[in-house]
């Protein structure tokens, strides 16, 4: 039997529920890429994303509520280095999720199923949320400069 | 609606090995709930636009205002009920027995304390922030 990156993969239970090595098909690792399933996964991924984000942004909030020195520390997190790369990885998966759910909702209504419509569609869904993200994170950032520019004069 | 359930097997469905317990109930959840996230998420980046670059009072002021909170709050709400149903179609592809049964549980309170963090937040910025004090 072959034995290379499977292998770990051949686990399964007996009718009797005992652990057993048990051989699987190739399934993953025979089919050639496309962007069709990078998408996939990765709106999966995204929403994931989305959600722990949505997590940190309501503890903002709460820091809101909670008073002036609990806002303060947000802010310190939230404007450092990483809490910046984090607030855009957050933006970056939340816009693909939306335009992927666009898509999902096209799919649902019974259209867009045919090969070559999933293949424009998808390479569209990535030009449309990579416009999206930069047009955004322009915007928050000059706003932001613009307005703090205003404070200190 | 009943089409969905009535594709697994009658064997799948006695062992409780579907998708999941209920029939399509979940999956149209998790549409309705996107199709209304769809507006408010635009009004939500909207929202932080607007805010980009403010201090806390400006912030406060914001939020203090009925016709911010409301939707803020059905956001926040919406957001925890979609992740919820979403996090549990990923629970359910990739578990079993009781691994599944534990992550639906930790997905269900965690989406839960989500909004209940929220909720409690956007009404201690508005109980301190009542009409008079202004």
């Amino acid at each position: 039997m072959a034995s290379d990156g499977r292998e770990a993969f051949y686990h399964g239970t007996d009718t009797e529920g005992q652990a057993i090595r048990r051989p699987m098909s190739p399934h993953l690792d025979v089919y050639r890429f496309r962007l069709s399933m990078a998408l996939s996964i990765g709106n999966r991924m995204a929403g994931v994303v989305s959600s722990l984000g949505a997590g940190l942004a309501v503890t903002w909030l709460a820091a809101l509520a909670q008073g002036p020195r609990a806002f303060s520390r947000a802010q310190r997190v939230a404007t450092n280095p990483l809490g910046r790369l984090i607030f855009l990885g957050w933006g970056v998966a939340t816009t693909y999720h939306f335009v992927a759910s666009i898509r999902h909702l096209i799919w649902d209504s019974g259209s867009r199923f045919e090969k070559k419509e999933i293949d424009a569609d998808g390479r569209r869904s990535v030009f449309v949320t990579a416009g999206l993200c930069v047009f955004l994170t322009t915007a928050f950032v000059t706003l932001t400069r613009l307005r703090n520019k205003g404070t200190r004069a | 609606m009943n089409r969905l359930s009535d594709m697994r097997t009658p064997l799948a469905r006695a062992k409780g090995l579907g998708g999941l317990p209920d029939g399509a109930e979940h999956w149209t959840a998790e549409r309705v709930s996107a199709l209304l996230l769809g507006p408010l998420s635009i009004w939500g980046v909207a929202q932080i636009l607007r805010l980009a670059g403010r201090d806390r009072e400006a912030i406060l002021a914001w939020a203090g205002r009925v016709h911010n909170a409301a939707p803020l709050g059905l956001l926040i709400g919406l957001t925890g009920r979609h992740a919820q149903l979403g996090l549990e179609v990923i629970a359910s592809d990739y578990s079993r027995g009781w691994r599944r049964v534990w992550l639906r549980l930790i997905i269900r309170l965690s989406t839960l304390l989500f909004v209940a963090l929220g909720c409690a937040s956007l009404a201690r910025i508005l109980m301190t922030r009542t009409p008079e004090a202004k």
